[in-house]
């Protein structure tokens, strides 16, 4: 099996716009968050969230693995924030 | 100082144009009124409720704009109908209003139904209000990410205001 097989190709679309990444299906949701939130030039102390396009009312839980919601190549996340009640 | 209507335009523009993907998922409706620094934004909760936002731009961005829900069965602005209810005090119900710092129905001082006296509109964009950084919320599309989410998700949607 190659290398890149063990890898997911994931599109992460923000409220700053849409780019493609590659993580090994091992990747817990939160690291694949950690650098999306780079990526897109995010202040690091929010809190965000992770939900998939066909299923935006669930956040994927931060402690579990990609591969553990059969997330496939080509797939789309959301990455979200709910910000705060004040 | 007022903000050049051209200046305030021309952000509009530029952050409007990062809606498109999200807007793709969510299904929102978006229509941009430039000339009148106008966005009007539809939006489902994830029960398909239907909403309507009213965004006004002029004087963005030395002020945050101004959030309005708008009944989407009456065409009613601002009545506590055209609003959503939250789990928290996001979607308060003086005024109602949203209540974060780039809306500025949120300031007293802006509108006597503001929650917040203790806010100034000139620091909107490096808010900490309730030890939050609010800077992540400083484009159209943050702030109208944040409400859909709010709109998506059951443990945070309950319903409308009333």
């Amino acid at each position: 099996m190659n290398s890149i097989d063990q890898n997911l190709e994931v599109t992460v679309n923000s409220t700053r716009g849409t780019q493609q990444f590659s993580f090994p299906k091992q990747t817990k949701v939160e690291d694949v968050i950690r650098q999306a939130v780079t990526a897109f030039g995010f202040a690091t102390g929010d809190d965000f969230q992770l939900v998939m396009e066909s299923n935006t009312a669930d956040p994927l839980q931060p402690e579990r693995p990609l591969v553990s919601y059969h997330i496939a190549d080509g797939a789309v996340l959301i990455l979200t924030s709910i910000g705060s009640g004040v | 100082m007022a903000v050049d209507r051209d200046i305030s335009r021309a952000v509009m523009e530029e952050e409007i144009a990062l809606l498109r993907g999200l807007a793709a998922t969510y299904k929102w409706g978006v229509i941009p009124d430039l000339a009148e620094l106008r966005l009007i934004v539809t939006m489902y909760s994830y029960t398909n409720d239907p909403f309507i936002l009213e965004v006004m731009c002029d004087d963005y961005k030395e002020k945050p704009p101004l959030f309005e829900f708008v009944d989407p069965y009456t065409g009613e602005r601002g009545t506590v109908r055209a609003y959503p209810r939250g789990h928290d005090s996001l979607f308060h119900s003086s005024g109602p209003c949203i209540c974060a710092p780039f809306n500025r129905k949120a300031y007293k001082a802006e509108f006597t139904t503001g929650p917040h006296a203790d806010w100034r509109a000139g620091d909107w964009m490096a808010s900490q209000a309730n030890k939050y950084d609010w800077s992540n919320h400083t484009k159209l599309c943050d702030m109208l990410g944040l409400i859909q989410t709010r709109l998506s998700r059951p443990d945070l949607y309950k319903g409308r205001m009333t």
